[in-house]
C-alpha cells in the first residue's frame, strides 16, 4: 500500500515536470498563433473592439426592434382579424372602427 | 485561467493566445501519450489550437475549458493516428534523444515507452492532467472498469521495470537508471 502511495508519486512526479516544447512543436504553436493573430485583425469583431463600438448593446437593440415588430405585426393582425375586438381598444379603436366603417362602404357589404 | 477563459470565449484573441501558450506542454504531452512521436503531436497539436479558436464560443462554461480542449486533441490525434495507420503500419521506432532535450522530458518520455501503448493516454491523462477514472472514461468513451484496468497495468509495468530498481543507499532519484531496453 505504501509502496503504491510512493510509486504514485513518482509517476506523477515525471509527468508533472515542466519542460520546454520541443522545437517543432513549438513552430507548429507559432503557426497557429500567426494564423490566429492574422484572422483576429481580419475580423469585423476585432475592427469593432479596436474602435471602442458596444457590439452587444447594438445586437440588444436589434434584438429589441425585432421583437417589438413581432408583437406590433401580431396585434395588427389580431385587429385586422376581429375589428370589432379592435374597436373596443381605446386610441386605436377609434382608427379600426373608421377603417372597418370605411371597408364596409367599399365592398358595398353595408345593410342599409 | 477562469478569467482568461471568459475573455477567450467573449472573443479576445490575446486571451485565447495566453490560454493556449499555458496550456501546451499539457497537450503535447497528451498528444505524444498517443501519437508517440513529436511531428504527429506538433500536428495535432496546431489543428486542436485553430480548432478550439473556431469554437470558443461555443463553450457554456469556463470550467469545462480544460476537458473541451482535451477531447478535441483526442480527436484530432485519432483522426491522425488512422490517417498514418492506412499510409504505413505503424512501427514503434525508439527515437534518438535530442541534445537539447532536458532531463525532464527525457524522463516523460521513457515513461510512455515503458508502458503498452494502449495505457499511455489514460496514464498521461490520469497522472499529468488530474482527471478523475470517471472523467477519462468519458474522455476515451470506455467503462470506468476498463479505465481503472489500464491504469493498474500501467503502473504495473512501470513497476516492474522502474521501480524494481530502487536507488542505491544515498543515490538520487535521477541516478536511477531505466531498466527497460
Amino acid at each position: 500500500m505504501r509502496e503504491d502511495t510512493r510509486l504514485d508519486e513518482e509517476i506523477r512526479e515525471v509527468m508533472k515536470k515542466d519542460f520546454p516544447l520541443p522545437l517543432n512543436v513549438k513552430s507548429a504553436q507559432e503557426a497557429a498563433f500567426a494564423q490566429i493573430r492574422r484572422q483576429a485583425q481580419e475580423s469585423p469583431e476585432s475592427e469593432a473592439k479596436k474602435e471602442g463600438q458596444p457590439r452587444p448593446r447594438r445586437r440588444f437593440f436589434v434584438r429589441s426592434f425585432a421583437g417589438l415588430a413581432a408583437v406590433a405585426a401580431l396585434f395588427l393582425a389580431v385587429c385586422i382579424a376581429d375589428p370589432a375586438f379592435a374597436a373596443q381598444i381605446p386610441l386605436v379603436g377609434r382608427v379600426f372602427q373608421t377603417v372597418g366603417d370605411s371597408l364596409r362602404v367599399f365592398t358595398g357589404c353595408d345593410q342599409r | 485561467m477562469h478569467e482568461l477563459v471568459e475573455k477567450a470565449v467573449q472573443g479576445d484573441a490575446d486571451a485565447f493566445l495566453e490560454l493556449m501558450e499555458k496550456n501546451s506542454l499539457s497537450m503535447y504531452k497528451v498528444a505524444r501519450g498517443i501519437l508517440q512521436n513529436d511531428e504527429d503531436a506538433a500536428d495535432a497539436i496546431q489543428s486542436t489550437i485553430l480548432i478550439c479558436f473556431e469554437k470558443i464560443h461555443t463553450l457554456r462554461k469556463a470550467e469545462y475549458f480544460k476537458t473541451w480542449m482535451i477531447r478535441i486533441l483526442i480527436n484530432e490525434c485519432d483522426q491522425i493516428w488512422r490517417q498514418r495507420k492506412k499510409i504505413d503500419p505503424i512501427e514503434e521506432v525508439p527515437e534518438i534523444p535530442r541534445p537539447d532535450q532536458s532531463l525532464a522530458e527525457f524522463e516523460f518520455k521513457e515513461m510512455l515507452r515503458l508502458v503498452d501503448e494502449r495505457y499511455r493516454i489514460v496514464l498521461t491523462l490520469y497522472y499529468e492532467q488530474g482527471f478523475k477514472i470517471g472523467e477519462i472514461a468519458e474522455l476515451l468513451n470506455l467503462n470506468e472498469n476498463t479505465v481503472k484496468t489500464r491504469l493498474v497495468r500501467a503502473r504495473e509495468q512501470i513497476r516492474l521495470a522502474y521501480v524494481q530498481e530502487t536507488p542505491r543507499e544515498g543515490g538520487t532519484r535521477d541516478e536511477r537508471r531505466y531498466t527497460a531496453g
